[in-house]
């Protein structure tokens, strides 16, 4: 058993804290309150920090500083971190515009059969709910989403898919997802949004950031193509 | 005035333009990317004179070739593909000069895995999220480079060649190659037993190794509780992942950003270079390390890289190549020749100047 916050080497220039084993809202906010201390108020040299669920990656100038500078640092900010997450921040919420079903989501229905539910009623649940952005990873945009219902959770597909469309929205256990780019995948698709969600050219190159929130709203096709076409 | 540029002829098994890698952005879930032997890298560009975000060309397994549009002074590192320039071998760890219209040739790879081509300037392709890395699985950079593409090249920041960095050389990694481990973030996830085991056995890279990661075979590891699933977290370059099937994988320049299994330990920076030119088949062996020891090397091993001054280590003697008259170590010969690059088919040598 370790004691949390675990600090822990990641090599001779990155270190992990670890707020947590487990995926909940609170060990998630001081991986973020950590984050806006390290990115406003230190002047140390830091090139990366990837936050996750429960744990987040600093990697340092190795030419710069030694690990002891670093991880003192982190102790010191530690009693803000618990005491500032704790502190209501602002809510951020990206609207996701999805048509449901069909073509664009081909596993709506086994969703709803699996679940015992109707179509309609999958749709609903998935789409009344604010769902936490509590990282992003796997591919570039790719948001691991917190807070979908245990009503409408559905196992992955047994064979992923070599081609999973730029858009789709799916679903694997209890987690919900979009793809921002067309990849392989094993979720099960219910839906497509034409919202890009990953540019290059944008700063940041992503719609959704992590720690912020979003909400699925269902569209028609027509909406769907003609927020396409508008796109271009 | 008019680009310069370099013209890709073969692009062999995969060549690939990197840098230095795409750092800050991997909270969106964009990998790093970047040289794999990034000590290689770095020699390159010093040699000609770049800067470290300067662009080069990856050659993995060989078998590629360029043709200089320009004249360009260049340099070779990391793998022995046997390069040779019109013909005529060429040296490594050391600038020289290729002329408008010269082809340049990597022959398959004799030592090494991924040789290093750089040019004075720097391949000037397009930046993105600001790094020229190629990353094939994003698409970034439309990677691999393909033959009868050209690249352009930025102006050249230096007028001489025939340059090697002093006190500098670059060994061929010992098999088994010895690597040193930071311990974490999750080695408390294993017994004492393991991690005995862990720095114990030797690991051979199995053929589903690449710039993502290297797949390791060897004695299995396994967690505590026999779970090998940890809540997804992030990972860094070294990082070494322990999955269900106990067998190490290292990540590299193209991991993704984040992970799932949990992770013993983490290559110290300084031997990550050496992983970049492994083999399928060749073998590693791993040891504890502390963090600032790791450091300490690394800096003296930058340091030198850096700092240690560029001298000309060409005796300047004429050579008879094949016949013909070479004047080595003027901007009018040919190439540049020093003892790295024999065997030259010398023939006789003429004293007078």
């Amino acid at each position: 058993m370790i004691d949390y916050p675990h600090i822990s080497p990641s090599g001779d220039s990155a270190v992990t804290i670890v707020f947590g084993n487990k995926i909940d809202d609170r060990s998630n906010g001081y991986v973020f309150a950590l984050k806006r201390i390290l990115e406003s108020e230190s002047s140390l040299s830091i090139l990366s920090i990837i936050p996750s669920y429960s744990s987040l990656l600093v990697v340092y100038d190795i030419n710069k500083h030694g690990q002891g500078e670093i991880t003192d640092y982190i102790e010191s900010k530690l009693s803000i971190v618990y005491k500032s997450s704790a502190k209501q921040v602002k809510k951020e919420i990206v609207e996701i515009p999805t048509v449901y079903g069909g073509e664009y989501g081909p596993d709506l229905d086994y969703v709803a059969e699996h679940v015992g539910l109707t179509r309609d009623e999958v749709i609903k649940i998935h789409s009344s709910v604010k769902y936490k952005v509590y990282m992003i990873g796997f591919s570039p945009g790719f948001p691991y989403l917190g807070g979908m219902e245990k009503k409408i959770s559905c196992p992955r597909l047994q064979k992923p898919r070599l081609r999973i469309p730029q858009g789709s929205v799916g679903i694997a256990g209890d987690q919900t997802g979009v793809y921002p780019s067309e990849s392989p995948g094993g979720w099960r698709l219910i839906g497509r949004t034409p919202k890009k969600l990953f540019n290059v050219n944008c700063e940041p190159p992503v719609t959704i950031l992590p720690g912020s929130y979003v909400k699925f709203i269902p569209i028609n096709s027509d909406e769907f193509n003609s927020m396409t076409e508008g796109s271009l | 005035m008019k680009n310069r540029s370099i013209e890709v002829i073969r692009s062999g098994p995969m060549t690939l333009i990197q840098d230095f890698g795409r750092f800050g952005f991997e909270q969106y879930g964009v990998s790093v990317c970047g040289a794999v032997d990034q000590e290689a890298f770095f020699v390159a560009n010093r040699l000609v004179s770049n800067s470290f975000k300067d662009a080069v060309f990856e050659i993995t397994f060989g078998d590629a070739s360029f043709h200089f549009h320009d004249e360009s002074i260049i340099s070779i590192t990391g793998a022995d593909m046997q390069p040779e320039l019109d013909g005529i071998n060429c040296p490594m760890n050391l600038s020289f000069l290729a002329k408008n219209g010269s082809v340049l040739k990597f022959n398959p790879s004799v030592t090494g895995l991924r040789s290093y081509l750089a040019i004075s300037g720097g391949v000037l392709s397009t930046q993105i999220m600001g790094s020229r890395s190629m990353h094939v699985m994003s698409g970034f950079g439309n990677g691999p480079v393909k033959a009868g593409e050209i690249f352009n090249i930025g102006e050249s920041r230096v007028y001489e060649s025939g340059f090697s960095i002093k006190d500098y050389s670059r060994g061929f990694p010992d098999n088994p190659v010895s690597i040193g481990v930071i311990l974490g973030p999750q080695d408390h996830l294993f017994t004492k037993e393991s991690l005995d085991e862990f720095f114990s056995s030797t690991y051979v890279l199995t053929n589903q190794s690449d710039r993502q990661g290297l797949r390791l075979s060897g004695n299995k590891i396994p967690t505590k509780t026999g779970n090998h699933d940890i809540v997804s977290d992030p990972v860094t370059n070294g990082s070494i992942q322990i999955p269900g099937d106990g067998n190490p994988i290292v990540l590299l320049s193209d991991r993704q950003t984040t992970g799932g299994y949990p992770k013993i330990g983490t290559v110290a920076t300084v031997d990550l270079s050496v992983l970049g030119q492994l083999k399928v088949n060749d073998s590693i062996i791993f040891h504890p390390v502390e963090p600032d020891d790791a450091r300490e090397r690394y800096i003296k091993k930058l340091g030198l890289i850096n700092n240690s001054p560029l001298f000309n280590p060409i005796q300047r003697i004429n050579y008879f190549v094949d016949g013909q008259h070479v004047k080595v170590g003027t901007n009018e010969s040919t190439v540049f020749v020093d003892e790295h690059a024999l065997p030259f088919n010398v023939l006789e040598e003429n004293d007078e100047h």
